[in-house]
């Protein structure tokens, strides 16, 4: 088992209200997979990814990747963690504003000891040829493509894309979906992928739906279709 | 409704904006407190000056004169004047009679002294307790302290009078009525005559004097160090108060300027948002406006203030090292206007700039913001391409914003200049007290007679003999000694430290750097008794930083000027001697000189303070107000990148870090920067005085200006990755989705 989560609860205070943005959510995800978690905004989507990201502290449960307990990481060794074995991926793409394409891949190419090729990775994007654009220059799906390649070019082992298609026409989410799929089986990197979109985990191999806080569905999907089949 | 919005946000983003309001504080209050002493020094010395009727020159005779004759064919006032020192244990009370037309005395606290009764000079008075109403013995006769007294012609009181500091725990002056004085008069009476008024033919008033009356001594007001040095060092305080004031409030006014325009330029969601809601141009002007006006206000006003207050003590403070009585205090409020005006002048211009040039834009290029909007080719910088990555972003940072570089840099350069004036001049009191006092003047003691002797009666002693010059064309007074040709009291050596073999003349270091004299030069001097005009060659320049001197043999010295053979007017000598007081004009003993220097340089340690802390406060503030920017510039960036895995020491030194650089190009620029300053105050302010210090700084002083700004630097960069640790990636997402 690579990521197991155990009795995990997250509440926030707005005010003088206490908002409970996960509640006792346990699950275990294996390495390699593509998993989908899927809810309604305020669902716990992005508070999950976070925890599993080593952004954000549980109040209490347990978040164990390849075998190390988060909840025991101080934020040093929380940022060695994230360092090691997390890309992320955001809705709004959030490159460096005052970085080129190549200098935003290679800012995390700069962290990884066995990284991979920025020139191949942004190939593979399809973004070698703008790579001395500043991200202003780029349109929204040639920004998360860039993301993309900014998140892979360390060889992750674990890939958090929170709503990554959620800023993008259909022609280019779906472009992402594939490159998303095509990294999965390449390079064997386990993507957790957070959206609202339910035509969107057709894909997966394992669904994780969330509906306030609460975790619903934790399901195989026995048939995943290809991302160029996904359509809504 | 939108009039909340700056206070709040103020109060909000409170530790980034205190750094602003304290760069205002400190260019309003060094700008106060600066002038304010300045024009105070300057009006009571102006006044005193010209209320008290300095002289113009004094003279000594061996003969009375006839004061009404002369003064009726000079159209001058000459008055006599009785000095009378007063010995008791290590102490001397220098006494004269009170005057009526030259250098009257001016009574500071108390009043004239009646018979009975003396006034003596603060400083002493201060240094040994005595208060006004005390009485003090004298060879058997009670004197009762009437008052504080100044004096004109000894405002900056020296036992002797080339003696560079006060010492008033051991010496000062004081007034007595001439009756009771002529007790005293008997055998070492010392009258010389005090002259007020210009005369168009010095040449021959003085032949006239030396013809009738045999002319001793004549000392005019340009080279009589007691009234000089207070001009001095006015004359060298003012450039560097000016310097200090004028460079604070325009390095802070250049950075409020950059950080004005970041302000409002990161507030362009809520100010395009207004826009888009139908706010006009003008409301929204009026909105922001008040972020310079409030700084400025937070600022200017209590800094002014403080200035204006502190400049009362500040001011008694300082006329202690330059003895300017000041009788009355003034508060000049244009001083303090300027003071808090001229921050205002750069700040609400700059952020009124910075609030239209954002709204010539559209709303939707507003909303955007500047830091989404376009990055030019030339940011590309491909030429940094082979560097690893983390050093390519921190020089990109660096090299993007070079205006706040440039005002890093001359802000350290500034802060350099103000720290080195202070220890450079702590080490040349020291070298000048451990070095040449300890290593050259080799003599304990030091007589000068009355008239010259031939035959040196003392053991363990060398005679010397002196005579005082101009140098042509100049009022600066050159001194030059004869001494035995192996000297074994005064040893002057070469730059190397090699013993230099006397032959011919021989200048110090200080004569040469101030007239450009390298050796083989010729030196045209004139003496300043009988007028007659040198024109001798230098040998060789010693390594020596006191005064405008030069040496010769004893032979070559009478010889040159005509001076009876073997004939000589003082002695060195390693023991006290006992020579009567009548034979003897002046006394010096070197242990006195080095403890008043050493007394003296606990008052320069206090300058010395205030150099350190406004260099610290100057460097630190600079330095994080910058690095403040940078960080709240890149908090989504920093976020981003906390994200991907980058640890806040790696963050700091890649936004901060081109920093390095700048605060290393800064000191360096900063020490060329004193250079030249203190060139100048040296040529321009003290150009005809005898008066030298070997302003250099030496290793040491580099090294030690060095780590204390590098302690300001190391503070101000503590504090910024602090901030960067703050920066927290959660709150950043969170905020986008806001």
């Amino acid at each position: 088992m690579f990521i197991e989560i155990k009795n995990l609860w997250k509440s926030y205070q707005v005010g003088s209200f206490k908002i409970d943005a996960l509640k006792d959510i346990s699950m275990n995800l294996d390495k390699g997979k593509f998993y989908v978690v899927l809810g309604p905004s305020g669902s716990g989507k992005t508070t999950l990814l976070n925890i599993l990201g080593g952004i954000d502290r549980a109040d209490s449960g347990k978040v164990i990747v390849d075998g190390e307990d988060l909840s025991s990481l101080d934020s040093m060794a929380l940022t060695i963690y994230r360092r090691k074995k997390l890309g992320f991926i955001f809705q709004f793409y959030n490159l460096v504003s005052s970085l080129t394409v190549l200098e935003n891949v290679l800012s995390t190419k700069y962290l990884s000891e066995d990284g991979l090729d920025p020139k191949e990775v942004l190939e593979v994007v399809g973004m070698w040829e703008h790579r001395d654009k500043f991200p202003f220059e780029l349109s929204g799906g040639e920004q998360q493509r860039v993301a993309i390649a900014r998140a892979v070019v360390k060889n992750p082992s674990i890939i958090l894309c929170d709503e990554p298609t959620g800023a993008l026409d259909f022609e280019n989410a779906k472009r992402v979906l594939k490159l998303l799929e095509d990294i999965n089986k390449k390079y064997g990197t386990t993507i957790i992928l957070a959206t609202h979109n339910t035509a969107i985990a057709k894909m997966s191999h394992k669904i994780i739906r969330l509906r306030s806080g609460e975790l619903v569905e934790f399901a195989d999907n026995p048939s995943p279709i290809p991302a160029e089949e996904v359509a809504w | 409704m939108l009039k909340k919005i700056p206070l709040r946000i103020m109060w909000r983003d409170k530790a980034h904006f205190i750094g602003i309001i304290l760069l205002v504080f400190l260019a309003s209050f060094a700008y106060a407190i600066f002038s304010i002493l300045i024009t105070n020094i300057d009006t009571n010395y102006k006044n005193f000056v010209k209320n008290y009727n300095q002289e113009d020159f004094h003279f000594t005779t061996f003969f009375p004169i006839d004061i009404e004759t002369l003064e009726k064919k000079y159209n001058v006032s000459i008055e006599e004047k009785f000095t009378w020192d007063y010995e008791f244990g290590d102490k001397i009370i220098r006494f004269f009679n009170i005057t009526e037309k030259v250098n009257k005395p001016l009574i500071l606290e108390g009043k004239l002294p009646q018979i009975g009764e003396i006034a003596i000079d603060p400083n002493f008075a201060n240094s040994n307790r005595l208060e006004i109403g005390d009485e003090i013995e004298i060879l058997g006769k009670n004197f009762k302290i009437s008052g504080f007294v100044s004096l004109p012609d000894y405002i900056y009181i020296t036992r002797n009078e080339n003696d560079m500091l006060p010492d008033p725990l051991r010496f000062g002056i004081g007034i007595m009525n001439l009756e009771d004085m002529r007790n005293f008069l008997r055998s070492i009476a010392y009258r010389y005559y005090m002259v007020k008024g210009n005369i168009s033919d010095f040449d021959s008033f003085k032949a006239e004097v030396n013809s009738k009356y045999n002319l001793l001594s004549l000392q005019e007001k340009d080279e009589n160090f007691r009234i000089i040095v207070t001009e001095m060092k006015m004359e060298s305080a003012r450039p560097m108060a000016y310097v200090i004031s004028f460079t604070v409030m325009l390095i802070s006014s250049i950075l409020l300027f950059i950080v004005l325009r970041r302000l409002i330029n990161s507030m362009h969601a809520e100010i395009g948002t207004l826009y888009a809601l139908g706010y006009n141009k003008r409301e929204i002007v009026n909105t922001y406006i008040m972020f310079p006006i409030f700084i400025w206000l937070l600022g200017a006003i209590p800094g002014g203030a403080t200035g204006y207050i502190l400049s009362d003590p500040f001011t008694k403070f300082y006329v202690s090292f330059i003895s300017v009585p000041v009788v009355e205090k003034f508060f000049p409020l244009n001083d303090l206007f300027i003071a808090i005006f001229i921050p205002a002048l750069f700040m609400i211009p700059s952020g009124y700039m910075a609030i239209r040039s954002l709204l010539r834009r559209s709303v939707v290029e507003i909303i955007r913001g500047e830091s989404e909007k376009g990055f030019k080719s030339k940011f590309r910088m491909k030429f940094l391409d082979r560097l690893p990555f983390k050093r390519r972003i921190m020089i990109k940072q660096g090299l993007l914003h070079p205006s706040r570089e440039i005002v890093l840099i001359i802000g350290v350069a500034f802060a350099t200049l103000i720290i080195m004036y202070g220890v450079v001049a702590k080490t040349a009191l020291s070298y000048l007290v451990e070095d040449t006092f300890q290593n050259i003047f080799k003599y304990n003691y030091l007589y000068i007679f009355n008239y010259y002797e031939k035959e040196n009666k003392y053991p363990n002693s060398e005679p010397f003999n002196m005579l005082s010059f101009y140098i042509k064309g100049t009022k600066a007074k050159v001194v030059i000694y004869g001494i035995e040709k192996n000297s074994k009291m005064i040893i002057l050596k070469d730059k190397k430290g090699n013993r230099i073999e006397l032959e011919g003349l021989v200048i110090a270091q200080s004569l040469a750097d101030k007239f450009n004299l390298k050796e083989g030069d010729y030196l045209n001097i004139v003496n300043k008794i009988d007028g007659r005009e040198y024109n001798i060659k230098v040998k060789k320049i010693a390594d020596l930083y006191v005064g405008n001197s030069g040496y010769m043999t004893l032979d070559e010295f009478n010889n040159t000027f005509n001076m009876e053979k073997n004939s000589f007017i003082g002695i060195y000598s390693m023991n006290k001697l006992d020579i009567p007081k009548e034979n003897i004009v002046s006394t010096l003993s070197k242990e006195d000189i080095i403890k008043s220097f050493r007394d003296s340089a606990q008052s320069v340690d206090q300058m010395l303070q205030v150099m350190y802390m406004l260099s610290f406060f100057l460097a630190f503030i600079i330095i994080y107000v910058l690095s403040a920017l940078v960080i709240t510039e890149n908090r989504k960036s920093l976020g981003i990148f906390k994200i991907l895995g980058y640890k806040d020491k790696e963050l700091s030194s890649m936004f901060l870090g081109f920093n390095n650089f700048s605060f290393i190009l800064g000191f360096l620029l900063g020490i060329p920067l004193f250079n030249t300053l203190i060139t100048y105050i040296m040529n321009q302010a003290l150009k005809d005085v005898d008066f030298s210090f070997k302003l250099q700084p030496t290793i040491r002083d580099i090294l030690f200006s060095f780590s204390y700004l590098f302690l300001a630097f190391l503070l101000s960069r503590y504090l910024g990755r602090r901030r960067i640790r703050a920066v927290s990636p959660n709150i950043i997402l969170k905020e986008q989705w806001e």
